[in-house]
């Protein structure tokens, strides 16, 4: 039974103690000032995402811990739809500024959504990575129309013509030389982007055009 | 047997404790977005919207259609183009003289003075966007505070950046 006993405590110990080191980072103060950003825009056809991770640590070496000899790397994973993967910047001294953007893209048709992945890291060649940032979301386009509603306070009213996700309840717009539309163009198609099912973009850009558009 | 359990009990409560240990160095912008400084969300607002000089037509493209969700007028438009290129000149070039002397003082066993360099990063922020100030009309200015602030729920940055 002691033997039991005594190799049960060993590994709380031992699991405690490894644990302990991992979060340490070979026992010196390492500060990290790592900063990452997960941005996407959209054209209308296409949408458009970027990974970015920036910034800098310090390591100050000691004979348990020779991380002078340490270079840290930046890599970011930026996949939308089946587009992208992992990208990776040039390797620097761990004391170097790592700056390293990794840009996709994918056609994209309006009411599909697509998948994406990101993930920004930076990696010492002793540690493995110690900065680590994931993000993901469904990103999709729609569409919203609006129709000419008048001039209102010195500017251009536009009403909703169907209901979308996006679909606003109305919104005005400045004038331009003096008018809202030009020729016959009294209604607008309107395209939205929306991340993880939630709008963030409304009316990215607007079409102005003769006949009624479409929602979704 | 009971012994053995207890112990397998308390490897998973250290391994819990650990994770959670390391939860609170991250800001999560998405969570807090009040925690992430101006300073650190415009620099990479900046650097993700920005272009070097001649960029290609992939590149400008996707700038445009950043940018584009802005809805700025042609002429706050260009100026924005303008002072980002210039932005993402300079922020290259004091990176690249940094990583020098960084790495040219590890290999004499000495350290750079990370702190003044991060101080000189965050006033080439401040300095292009008062120079931003300067240059666009008061709508298009308050277009793009308002974009960057609500862009801070795409960020996320360790404690000690947050500082």
């Amino acid at each position: 039974m002691k033997p039991l006993i005594f190799s049960a405590c060993l590994l709380v110990f031992a699991t405690a103690a490894a644990l302990s080191a991992l979060g340490q980072g070979c026992g010196v103060d390492m500060v990290r000032n790592y900063a990452a950003y997960q941005s996407f825009s959209s054209d209308g056809s296409n949408i458009y995402t970027s990974v970015l991770v920036d910034g800098s640590a310090t390591c100050t070496p000691t004979p348990s811990c020779p991380c002078g000899t340490a270079t840290h790397t930046p890599k970011a994973y930026n996949k939308i739809a089946s587009n992208g993967g992992w990208g990776t910047g040039s390797p620097g001294c761990v004391n170097c500024y790592l700056s390293y953007e990794n840009d996709q893209s994918t056609p994209a048709s309006p009411g599909v959504t697509y998948q994406f992945n990101g993930e920004a890291q930076i990696i010492c060649s002793i540690a493995g990575v110690f900065y680590d940032q994931l993000f993901s979301g469904g990103l999709a386009i729609h569409m919203s129309a609006y129709k000419f509603a008048g001039v209102s306070s010195g500017r251009c009213a536009w009403s909703p013509t169907c209901t979308g996700k996006c679909t606003a309840s109305g919104y005005t717009t400045n004038m331009d030389n003096g008018k809202c539309y030009s020729g016959l163009n009294i209604y607008r198609q309107c395209y939205d982007l929306t991340y993880s099912g939630k709008c963030v973009d409304y009316r990215t850009f607007c079409l102005g055009q003769p006949g009624d558009g479409i929602c979704n | 047997m009971k012994l053995f359990a207890i112990s397998l009990l308390l490897t998973s409560s250290l391994l819990f404790a650990q994770h959670d240990h390391a939860a609170p160095h991250i800001i999560d912008g998405a969570v807090h977005p009040e925690l992430i400084p101006d300073s650190t969300a415009y620099r990479l607002y900046f650097l993700v919207v920005s272009e070097k000089p001649n960029p290609p037509a992939e590149a400008k493209r996707r700038q445009l259609a950043h940018l584009q969700m802005l809805r700025l007028d042609n002429e706050d438009l260009q100026i924005l183009i303008t002072e980002l290129e210039n932005f993402k000149v300079h922020y290259t070039q004091m990176i690249d003289l940094y990583n020098a002397e960084a790495t040219a003082a590890l290999a004499s066993g000495s350290q750079t003075n990370q702190p003044a360099f991060l101080v000189q990063r965050d006033s080439l922020v401040d300095a292009t966007r008062e120079k931003l100030k300067s240059r666009l009309s008061p709508d298009g200015l308050n277009r793009l505070e308002l974009y960057v602030q609500n862009e801070k729920r795409n960020m996320s940055l360790t404690i000690e950046e947050g500082q």
